[in-house]
């Protein structure tokens, strides 16, 4: 085990739904229905087995038989060796699944908030929570960051990548960037589950290609968009963090896109810069960390997408791919203020916590 | 060692023409009239070496955004610009930078006009 303090960006807490639909209002009838059946928040998908059919065990907190309590986080907190950590949301990772309902995610979102508050943040132990936003309704969205983003139990605000129309790039998102920025909330652009099962291109047989793919598609299908039509230019105090792509993809991406703005420049006249260099000042958490056969390649490309002061160590448990603090320890060319940086001094900056 | 090249009598380099001269050093330079103004630029593309000077003459577009959920609005300015026709690099024929990145730039060069004549310093 490491002595470093540890801050764990990213794991994960499955909340009931039947306990949200405690603090939906009384009159409403989604009520009822996530009372009567929790499954079916969500359109149905032939999910996979994450699991692989009981080659990977979670047996120490709830997530596998569906449901994780508030005494949960302690252990995971205990098995991934953190001093603190940052959960977000299970169910609203597939926010897109809801297509054009944006009464949902109101409601699901604001019972979240409560319901966290109420049960489960706890900054005297380190548990903090992310305020899942309701992008679909972009002023519903900022009505929860004005009634919930002050608390300290909510290290930042979060919105899931997977599937948003239009991307996060269009200015029907302005009201919420600006809202964070004014809050000082970190935004975290969270990869969504809802594009695997409904990846663009069907017909993939296995869960290998899809998970593969499909974090990657998720992330980076927004960052491209919110980095070309100038987020980072119109909100310059906004800190932006992305989760849960693995890290190598975003070097990968900063020279695919400032090739394309050296040819297109005159499409993107709002940037000052390259794409590349607005990036290198957004964050990213690193699982699943990325296991490149060379370490001077992996340790180019963290130069390049820019140094180890942009890393967040997340774990991402209990999900199926987590990663352990020793993804981040035994990275040989990172110095002891490196690892110390990346496993929590700069999510400590990052979140103000 | 400058060389001052002759490129035409002032009147066969009318309003948004061009010519592409020759220099001793076997580089080749696109003179340019534009908006009254004449401006020089070496025929040598920074990304791939393409023949920037045959490229289209436009002005560059500049972005003005109104706060919050308004739309970037884009308007053409009045800087003259010209766009490498192999993958549309984009340079300011004033200075030579290009429009998203001033540290790469196309060369330019003096241009005078003496007795209705044009010249190329280079």
């Amino acid at each position: 085990m490491t002595n470093h303090y540890i801050v764990d960006s990213d794991a994960h807490y499955l909340e009931s739904l039947p306990e949200l639909a405690e603090y939906i209002p009384d009159n409403n009838p989604f009520k009822q229905r996530f009372k009567r059946s929790p499954g079916k928040m969500f359109p149905s998908s032939g999910y996979p087995d994450h699991y692989m059919y009981g080659r990977i065990q979670r047996d120490e907190v709830g997530y596998l038989k569906g449901q994780m309590v508030p005494e949960d986080i302690p252990t995971a907190m205990e098995i991934v060796g953190a001093d603190a950590i940052v959960v977000i949301t299970q169910k609203m990772l597939a926010f897109a699944r809801l297509g054009g309902d944006d009464e949902r995610p109101e409601l699901i979102s604001n019972a979240y908030a409560d319901y966290m508050l109420d049960r489960v943040v706890n900054p005297k132990e380190g548990i903090y929570a992310l305020l899942v936003l309701p992008y679909q309704d972009p002023e519903r969205a900022v009505e929860l960051i004005d009634r919930c983003g002050s608390e300290k139990g909510f290290a930042g605000a979060c919105m899931i990548c997977g599937g948003p129309e239009p991307p996060f790039g269009n200015r029907k998102y302005d009201g919420i960037y600006e809202a964070c920025q004014d809050a000082k909330l970190p935004l975290v652009f969270h990869a969504g589950g809802a594009s695997l099962d409904y990846f663009y291109i069907k017909g993939y047989e296995k869960f290998i290609e899809t998970h593969t793919l499909g974090f990657l598609w998720s992330n980076m299908s927004q960052l491209v968009s919110i980095v070309i039509q100038g987020v980072a230019e119109k909100f310059p105090g906004l800190k932006i963090v992305f989760q849960e792509s693995g890290i190598l993809y975003v070097p990968s991406l900063m020279a695919r896109l400032d090739a394309e703005y050296l040819k297109r420049a005159s499409e993107a006249p709002i940037l000052t810069k390259r794409p590349s260099e607005y990036m290198s000042k957004f964050y990213y958490g690193t699982q699943p960390l990325d296991e490149p056969k060379s370490a001077e390649y992996f340790q180019r490309a963290i130069e390049e997408l820019g140094g180890a002061s942009q890393l967040l160590y997340s774990s991402d448990y209990p999900h199926w791919d987590y990663d352990p603090p020793s993804a981040i320890t035994s990275i040989p060319f990172l110095t002891e203020k490196e690892k110390e940086l990346i496993l929590g001094k700069n999510a400590q900056k990052v979140f103000g916590i | 060692m400058t060389e001052k090249i002759k490129v035409c009598h002032r009147k066969e380099l009318e309003l948004d023409t061009r010519k592409v001269i020759s220099a001793k050093s076997g580089n080749e330079i696109g003179v340019f009239s534009v908006d009254g103004k004449y401006y020089a630029v070496e025929n040598a593309c920074p990304h791939r070496g393409g023949p920037v000077c045959n490229g289209q003459i436009q002005k560059e577009i500049k972005a003005e955004w109104r706060g919050p959920g308004n739309r970037i609005e884009e308007t053409i300015s009045s800087i003259p610009t010209i766009a490498c026709p192999w993958h549309g690099w984009e340079f300011k024929l004033e200075t030579g930078e290009h429009i998203g990145d001033s540290q790469i730039y196309v060369k330019t060069y003096e241009v005078v006009v003496e007795d209705d004549n044009v010249y190329v310093i280079c």
